[in-house]
């Protein structure tokens, strides 16, 4: 399978500029799928080395825009629980299990309503642009961290137009389109969730830092792209 | 898992810094293999080879949406009572819709067909598999129990700690200290069941048999019949001319099924409700008979008073299907019995009187005589008269027959009168009633589960079943008394190991046609006392500290003639009723597939308190999160029904095996319970063999190895864990109710007629020859063939002269008002299965709840709701001296005065503390459901162990 970049680099490395931009919304949108998938016990290294914090917010400094506060969005997210069971346990009882379904389930199907139609709708975008869900992974469309690697997908894509010099429009539309369906649109109401539960800090900062993330950008492509097709 | 770990770790560690996209670096999402267009980063899938551009999200949606595949699946382990084929639309490995398949023959002669079938849960089951509710990987408890904080674990450690558990128990107290719950019959009869029933066995494992601890078992038919399993298809109530639903709700809870109920009425038929409540069937009626909540004996035996004052009964019928000519002697209440004429003479051969001769004769086919027939050929039995008969000893005794002793305490206590002031049902009423029933040319009473779940169901179902047999109605096309039945399906039978056929048995079966009834059930009976079932109540009250709610002598008949303390302790030490562990050893291990005892047993509060303490291991293997998952110390997550291969359960209902395909893999990690135990099975072996485990023995005193398990349970690596094809292709061989074939063949056609019927079992005693052409109803073998029913007398018995029931005055079926059971309290609560979930599954779900009013609801009279200051949507506390649960109340002219009525099933984690609607219900049961050791008083698996009372419990309602 050929890599449309097959040359890692950083964002540092990137020219201020467009190019940047999108280099730094497509890591971050990278980072957080990762980070938001089941924490295994090399997550719970990488958070406790406390080096989470640091990789966002490279990440939100090369943003052509404020997603907010950035000390305080990522603040808790050193408050790692040193033990990994109880830290993979918090996320288990938060996310995926629980009386009646986990108290903030991350598909976005559960908090937008008809779920069927938004999982539809989201392998359609997937689709779209040549992608399904991993066979291997056996998850849902609509989970948040399929939904961010996916923009995670559309944001390389705009970079990878940049560099080539063909139209970027394209995938930003689309990220635009997602972003205000999907994510945008569901984390307000989970995160409203989270509050109401009692929840360590370390969790509440990383969903609170998506969903800044994604309402923040869904305002810049809005703001460059024009307002989504009623 | 390792693979998948060092790929995570890679990309976590590596990406941090690095902006980097390729395929390979993509974790949940991939190109499709059928990847031809889009705008991707896999080959051949540019921008510019798509020659589109991405406008606005309208654009995903203009290419056509195709299916990868369309299986046949479904809803196997639901427990739905029925069996419906749905088309599953498969697209990227998830199960989108769900279609109801047509794959039944045409109409049979005379009747509506079976398609449409299905129901609203089934059709919403792509959106419950992927709810929230799910489990996706093996789970362990992390600090208390109950909770609610789990540690995901593999399924290597989830496995090998509860091998290592059961062997611990094994070794240090004996097999049978590991319990396995097999639950409301949440199973299939495909592999996942097989595989569990079968290593529980092989184990040496107590086996919990619930069917009476769900309060499914009519013990009025088991006293009557011999038998319970007795139905036939549902095609045939179209032949009825007259319905009676009677504490049951089909409309509800048999929504394939109901249809034929309301072609009968095209045809003429009239369908009469009798329920206290104006439930969904009753708005149908043609007539609404609502007596007072358990006053249905009552009921039942003032319209036989009417049927025998107006000469309305079959009288050749009852003369041949009934004891009710068997002669009783008036001195001790006793059937006159040879051994009382002849000292030579046997204890279970009776007496008639013939009018014809003008002496007494022994009656042919009762359980002492050789040949199983009703044949009476001459002989002209008496039905009325009292006369003298010699006595062994010399002397001479009065006797009478049973009729005569019927009749006198009918009209003595039941005139329509009469039972008016207990049934609150107007005397014209009872005879109109009683008259569209004499009147009809085939008359049945469906009266399925629901009777079952009360203190004197027995009573209930014995005046039922009594004036189906005066109107010669048991037996008839249309006509009868109906529980529910399954077909036979042997070959998951023989593989799951619930019996243990002989060789020579097997060639009995297989020259004679069939085993007569009686025999078979002999048969089944000595199988069963081999086996480790031990049915569920009498199991919570040794170990579960029942005996202080189920044992209050307050909750209990006090005209029981003996209590129910007693009535234990007897049984048990005469073994007519086994217990495992049996008393003074303590359960280790308790493990289940599906079942949600939590959520089902009355006063599950109790059990908390003192059984779960007990013990040392409580796994549960489901496909969802359940109030006992909750409280459980390991999670196990199974494949949903879409995502194995299966077969459904069989219910008689349908003439049709309906399978289920496997449409998409298990969701996330969760696997087949085929896998997940014969995997166990594997690991004990394993485990054992490694830890050196020698030969234990059984609570039998047989013995077994640990060491063999995974031998025995795969036939030597004929079976596998990893595929469960080579069983299934078994089962339809193996299964004498359809043709042979593999089980490639029978997915394909989705559905596989029933051509015979499958012998009699623990599970069907429909007794009759299955005609593929033609509507099913049961008792033909006794009422046309003659053959005797497997009665201590050979008959449909209404006389049960059991020294406990002549102590409870209940030799004859008579009238009893309920126990306070919950203390002294003016309300009684009564419940029903709902329509808008199986039990607790759906229970949960949005899509169910969107149409009910979204949480728990209690059902009040407007006037008890009035004096009570409770308004309609009030929060109301439910309460007596067990417990208390907190809910919504929807005030209701439907239901009566004095009754309130809460829907079945709802989760416990749905009410306020989780403390839910069963804290209340002590649901005792009678005394004499423990009696055995006579005739068809006795427990064998599914059969016969003591009916409880969920329904019917005496609470008080107050708001909050
Ligand atoms: S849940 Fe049962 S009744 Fe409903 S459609 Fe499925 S098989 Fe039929």
């Amino acid at each position: 399978m050929q890599n449309a970049t097959q040359n890692a680099t950083t964002i540092e490395a990137i020219a201020p500029g467009a190019e940047r931009y999108a280099a730094a919304r497509s890591t971050l949108y990278s980072h957080l799928s990762s980070w938001l998938r089941f924490p295994w016990e090399d997550f719970h290294e990488l958070a406790l080395s406390g080096q989470l914090a640091p990789a966002a917010g490279e990440c939100l400094a090369a943003l052509p825009y404020s997603v907010g506060n950035a000390e305080e969005l990522l603040a808790g997210l050193g408050a790692v629980e040193p033990e990994y069971d109880e830290f993979q346990s918090v996320y288990v009882s938060l996310f995926d299990v629980g009386a009646g379904g986990p108290p903030c389930p991350l598909y976005g199907g559960h908090w937008i309503g008809d779920r069927q139609k938004v999982m539809e709708e989201a392998l359609r975008f997937y689709r779209f642009f040549g992608l399904t869900t991993s066979k291997e992974e056996k998850d849902l469309p609509d989970h948040l961290s399929t939904e961010l690697e996916f923009l995670h997908f559309l944001t390389f894509k705009e970079l990878e137009a940049l560099r080539v010099g063909t139209d970027a429009g394209s995938p930003r539309r689309a990220a635009r389109d997602f972003l205000v369906r999907h994510p945008a649109r569901w984390l307000p109401l989970a995160l409203k969730k989270l509050d109401k539960v009692e929840v360590q800090p370390f969790w509440r900062a990383l969903v609170g830092l998506t969903a800044a993330y994604c309402k923040a950008d869904a305002v810049y492509l809005i703001g460059s792209e024009g307002p989504v097709q009623e | 898992m390792d693979s998948t770990l060092t790929r995570r770790q890679f990309l976590r560690a590596s990406g941090l810094t690095a902006v980097v996209l390729a395929t390979s670096s993509l974790q949940v999402l991939v190109v499709p293999s059928d990847a031809s267009g889009g705008q991707g980063v896999g080959e051949g899938t540019t921008l510019a080879a798509r020659g589109g551009i991405y406008g606005d999200w309208r654009d995903v949606y203009r290419e056509k949406w195709t299916w990868d595949s369309i299986a046949r699946c479904s809803h196997t382990r639901a427990n739905c009572i029925s069996a419906c084929a749905w088309k599953v639309y498969v697209k990227d490995g998830i199960a989108w819709r769900e279609e109801q398949a047509q794959v039944y023959n045409e109409a049979r002669a005379g009747a509506p067909d079976f398609f449409p079938r299905g129901c609203q849960k089934g059709a919403a089951y792509t959106s419950l598999m992927y709810a929230p509710t799910r489990l996706r990987y093996p789970l362990k408890r992390v600090g208390e129990r109950g909770g609610g904080r789990w540690k995901r674990i593999s399924w290597d450690e989830a496995i090998d700690t509860l091998a290592d558990a059961i062997i611990d128990a094994a070794v240090e107290h004996g097999p049978e200290t590991v319990v396995y719950d097999q639950g409301t019959t949440n199973i299939d009869f495909g592999p996942g069941t097989a595989g569990e029933f079968r290593l529980a066995n092989i184990l040496r494992a107590s086996h919990i048999d619930g069917w009476a601890g769900v309060g499914d078992m009519p013990m009025g038919c088991v006293q009557t019949w011999g038998m319970f399993n007795c139905e036939g298809t549902s095609d045939d109530w179209f032949n009825s001319d007259c319905i009676v639903v009677w504490s049951g709700n089909p409309v509800y809870t048999r929504i394939p099924e109901v249809h034929f109920m309301t072609e009968a009425r095209y045809r003429g038929a009239k369908l009469i409700v009798i329920a206290p409540d104006m439930n969904a069937t009753a708005i149908h009626a043609d007539l609404w008979v609502n007596p007072r909540v358990e006053s249905d004996p009552a009921l039942a035996l003032s319209l036989a008073q009417v049927l025998i004052a107006e000469n309305l009964i079959d009288s050749d019928y009852v003369r041949e299907q009934t004891d009710l000519p068997f002669l009783v002697r008036t001195d001790t209440g006793r059937f006159l019995r040879e051994s009382d004429v002849s000292s030579k003479g046997r204890d279970d051969a009776f007496y008639l009187w013939d009018e014809t001769s003008g002496r007494p004769v022994l009656a042919p086919g009762s359980q002492g005589r050789s040949k199983p027939t009703l044949v009476l050929g001459a002989i002209r039995p008496a039905l009325e008269g009292t006369f003298e008969v010699k006595l062994a000893g010399g002397g001479r005794v009065e006797v009478e027959p049973v009729f005569e002793s019927l009749r006198r305490n009918l009209n003595a206590n039941y005139r329509p009168e009469a039972a008016a002031e207990i049934t609150g049902v107007a005397p014209a009423v009872i005879r109109k009633l009683t008259h569209e029933i004499a009147g009809a040319g085939t008359a049945m009473i469906f009266a399925s589960w629901g009777a079952c779940k009360h203190y004197h169901s027995d009573l209930m179902h014995r005046g039922m079943a009594l004036l189906m047999a005066l109107t010669g109605n048991q037996g008839k096309s249309g006509g009868g008394l109906r529980i529910a039945s399954w077909w036979t399906v042997s070959g998951f039978e023989r593989f799951s190991a619930q019996y243990d056929i002989k060789w020579w048995q097997s060639l009995l079966m297989k020259f004679m046609s069939r085993l007569p009834v009686r025999d078979m059930e002999r048969l089944i009976t000595e199988q069963s006392a081999k086996q480790l079932y031990t049915p569920l109540m009498p199991w919570l009250y040794v170990h579960a500290g029942y005996e202080q709610t189920m044992g209050n002598p307050d909750y209990n008949d006090a005209a029981g003639g003996l209590s129910v303390n007693d009535a234990v302790k007897t049984s048990l030490e005469r073994e007519w009723v086994p217990v495992y562990p049996p008393p003074g050893k303590d359960p280790k291990v308790l493990f289940f597939s599906a079942p949600n005892p939590l959520r089902r047993w009355p006063t599950p509060q109790v059990a908390l308190k003192n059984l779960w303490p007990k013990l040392d291991l409580i796994v549960n293997v489901n496909f969802r999160m359940s109030t006992t998952g909750l409280h459980s110390d390991l999670l196990l997550p199974a494949a949903g029904y879409y995502e194995k291969d299966s077969i459904k359960y069989t219910q008689s209902y349908l003439p049709y095996i309906v399978l289920a395909g496997k449409a998409v893999e298990p969701i996330g990690e969760s696997r087949e319970e085929w896998w997940i135990f014969g995997q166990l099975a594997r690991r004990i072996q394993e485990r054992a063999k490694r830890r050196g485990v020698g030969k234990l023995k059984d609570v039998f005193g047989n013995d077994f190895a640990l060491t063999e398990v995974f031998d025995q349970w795969s036939e030597n690596g004929k079976f596998v864990p990893e595929d469960s094809q080579p069983l299934l292709d078994q089962i339809f061989e193996q299964s004498e109710v359809c043709d042979s074939m593999t089980w490639k063949q029978a997915l394909e056609r989705g559905v596989i007629p029933i051509k015979r019927n499958g012998h009699y079992s623990s599970i069907s005693a429909i007794c009759t020859d299955q005609d593929i052409n033609k509507p099913l109803y049961p008792h033909a073998w006794q009422v046309e063939g003659k053959e005797s029913w497997p009665t201590l007398t050979g008959r449909q018995q209404f006389y049960i002269d059991h020294e406990w029931f002549l102590g409870a005055g209940e030799q004859l079926p008579v009238h009893k008002d309920p126990p306070a059971a919950g203390g002294d309290y003016p309300l009684r609560m009564t419940g029903g299965h709902t329509r808008w979930s199986i039990h607790a599954i759906w229970r949960d779900h949005d899509l169910m709840l969107r149409l009910q009013r979204g949480e728990p609801v209690l059902y009040m009279n407007d006037d008890d709701a009035r004096v009570r200051r409770v308004a309609d949507n009030d929060r109301v506390r439910v309460f007596n001296d067990v417990g208390t649960f907190e809910t919504l109340v929807k005030t209701s002219g439907a239901v009566q005065r004095g009754q309130v009525m809460i829907y079945h099933a709802w989760e416990p984690y749905q009410f306020p503390g989780h403390a839910g609607q069963q804290e209340p219900v002590a649901s005792p049961w009678k005394a004499l459901h423990m009696a055995g050791g006579y005739g068809q008083l006795h427990y064998r698996i599914n059969y016969g162990a003591p009916s409880h009372g969920p329904r019917g419990a005496t609470v008080e309602v107050e708001r909050v």
